[in-house]
């Protein structure tokens, strides 16, 4: 699914049937909610209200109840980040073998903070905690590709074969 | 030099190792096989605790005795759960079997559905691991389709299903109770104890919950009885143990080892050595949140005992070497920052402390330091030891605490001289 709204999404029926598959296979339906949240987010990337809202009642938890989890989870998101999420693990064992060095060159090269979205809106740029690759530091996830003991030069080359 | 053991990891490498017939082919699902053919539960866990299992998620409490406190009988709902969070700074290693072996993982789950008659497990991977939630699920799948779960497995009356759950993004849902609060849809704050999973888990049913390489030793403990398991490794923690080594050595990775094995072993044979051939200064021996040990304390046995007279833990078994290039008080703000970050906000001492103490922290390595701060990071973090609802408070202290013991003079340096001494140091890359 390409760019597509909230609205859209919540009304198309290969989404919502992954949905209920989510429901039925766990004991319980609220287990069901964070995976039920991923699939907002990649689809989304974010976790608009309008979605929570949606999802809230399809559980039978209240809007508040599925925001406070939204804001909980770090991988989760109530704005849309860019079409290529930047991870750089900056935890100690990648500090130590050269996390500092990645970020700072991805932060000249896109021209963006820790935090920030490119204009044209492919890159967004985040640093995140222990990726549980310490052998592989300094590490960087670009969505959910993990990347090992990313030179500068090895990070330039990743991200010119996204398109 | 101690020989590297391949019973953890002896599908690791393997063409197609993920897949249930390259496992059964190799002798999996056999354990499985002879307790539900020949082995009441009751048999099942005595041999799981003969074995003295010890749980490999960070506490090191026995396996056996743990299954134990579940109420008898599988006219009681029990769940389990594996905690495949894995999240704690240094640690690796359950990743490795994973994306591996996750069948003897699976079989080591199944096994203790048996020996506890419960009717489920619950494999809760961290959400930045979708390689693996995909490769566990597979594996669950294959599972399901061979009859090694759902209902009646292999004619035996036992029904067991295991349902796979993606974290999102936070440490907290590592500790256990945390993790069941997220399993049913929550923030992850952990519970108060008592109660506890034993009697209260998931949806409030009783629940058991061991760590990824726990469950993974199972089918051998199985298959080769307690007798053998207990012969390897040192009498307080039997077995092997995923060693996951990171920072500056040379050859990072994971390493099968006998628990007994030395740290300066570990780190100068395994290891390969210190990356750029500088002095050793420091080892976190078992995850971050372990205490610091310096370079002259490496000659222990990296077992509960062994460390314990250096006063440290094993922990994880994640090993974090840092070589005379780095600075302790930039290398304590970089872990501050993690306990602050992943705080959950829910006790005063954890929220508030670990703010203080990479503010503190911070303003030393930054050049704003005040001669009393040394004294104030160990007064702030012996004030959040011991008083929180879980131990994250405790694990953002020892860190702090040990940190300052250990280094002291390097601290205070930052405060006399108003800057960071090792500011013009190129810290040693790996790339
Ligand atoms: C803050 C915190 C994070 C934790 N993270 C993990 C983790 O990522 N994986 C894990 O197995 N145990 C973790 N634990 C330990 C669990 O609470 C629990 O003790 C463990 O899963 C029990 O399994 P075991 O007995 O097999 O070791 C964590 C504990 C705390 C306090």
């Amino acid at each position: 699914m390409s760019e597509q709204g909230v609205a859209e999404l919540i009304k198309n029926p290969g989404f919502l049937a992954k949905v209920d598959r989510l429901v039925k296979s766990y004991p319980r339906p609220q287990t069901a909610l964070i995976p039920i949240l991923h699939l907002c987010q990649a689809e989304l990337r974010h976790v608009p209200v309008e979605f929570q809202a949606f999802i809230a009642e399809r559980l039978g938890l209240t809007p508040a109840h599925v925001r406070g989890v939204v804001t909980f989870y770090e991988m989760f998101s109530e704005e849309p980040h860019g079409r290529y999420l930047l991870q750089v693990c900056k935890t100690l064992p990648c500090m130590l073998t050269g996390s500092e060095a990645l970020l700072e060159h991805l932060q000249n090269k896109l021209g963006i903070k820790p935090g920030g979205t490119t204009q044209d809106g492919r890159f967004s740029l985040i640093t995140v905690e222990c990726l549980a690759c310490c052998d592989g530091g300094p590490s960087l996830m670009v969505n959910e590709a993990l990347h090992k003991r990313v030179s500068t030069g090895d990070a330039d080359r990743i991200l010119s074969e996204l398109e | 030099m101690t020989e590297v053991l391949k019973l953890l990891t002896r599908n690791v490498g393997k063409p197609n190792s993920t897949h249930v017939d390259a496992y059964m082919g190799s002798g999996g699902y056999e354990s499985l096989m002879t307790v539900l053919h020949k082995w009441t539960p009751e048999q099942t866990l005595n041999e799981v605790k003969a074995a003295n299992l010890k749980g490999r998620g960070g506490a090191g409490f026995p396996a056996g005795l743990k299954w134990s406190f579940l109420p008898k009988g599988k006219e009681v709902l029990k769940y389990l759960v594996c905690n495949a969070d894995e999240s704690e700074p240094g640690t690796f290693k359950d990743r490795l079997l994973i994306e591996n072996d996750p069948h003897s993982i699976l079989e080591g789950i199944i096994i203790a559905g048996w020996a506890t008659q419960a009717a489920g497990c619950f494999f809760y991977i961290r959400g930045e691991m979708p390689a693996g939630a995909r490769i566990f699920q597979k594996a669950v799948d294959q599972a399901y389709a061979k009859g090694f779960l759902g209902k009646n497995i292999l004619g035996s009356g036992f029904n067991f299903d295991v349902w796979v759950s993606r974290g999102a993004g936070a440490y907290i849902c590592g500790e256990e109770t945390a993790l069941m609060d997220s399993l049913e849809g929550k923030r992850g704050q952990p519970r108060l104890k008592p109660p506890f999973p034993a009697g209260y888990g998931v949806y409030g049913v009783p629940t058991n919950i061991n760590n990824v390489e726990s469950y993974a030793n199972v089918p051998l403990i199985i298959r080769n009885g307690a007798g053998w398991y207990t012969a390897i490794g040192s009498p307080s923690a039997p077995g092997t143990r995923l060693f996951g080594i990171s920072g500056h050595v040379k050859r990072p990775g994971v390493f099968e080892l006998p628990s007994g094995v030395t740290l300066r072993e570990l780190i100068y044979e395994h290891a390969g050595g210190i990356l750029g051939d500088r002095p050793l200064k420091a080892v976190i021996p078992g995850g971050s949140s372990v205490p610091v040990l310096r370079a002259d304390q490496i000659d222990v046995t990296m077992d509960p005992d062994g460390l314990k007279s250096v006063g440290t833990m094993v922990g994880s078994a994640g090993v974090i070497v840092m070589n005379d290039s780095v600075c302790m008080v930039k290398a304590l703000l970089n872990l501050m920052e993690f306990y602050a970050h992943e705080s959950c906000g829910q006790c005063t001492p954890c929220r508030e402390g670990t703010h203080w103490l990479e503010l503190i922290v911070r303003r030393l390595e930054e050049g704003g330091g005040r001669p009393s701060d040394c004294d104030l990071i160990l007064d702030v973090a012996g004030n959040i030891m011991g008083r929180t609802i879980c131990p994250l408070g405790d694990a953002a202290a020892m860190p702090a605490i040990s940190f300052v013991q250990q280094f002291r003079e390097e601290f205070e340096a930052h405060a006399r001289e108003g800057r960071c001494p090792m500011r013009d140091v190129r810290m040693t890359a790996a790339i």
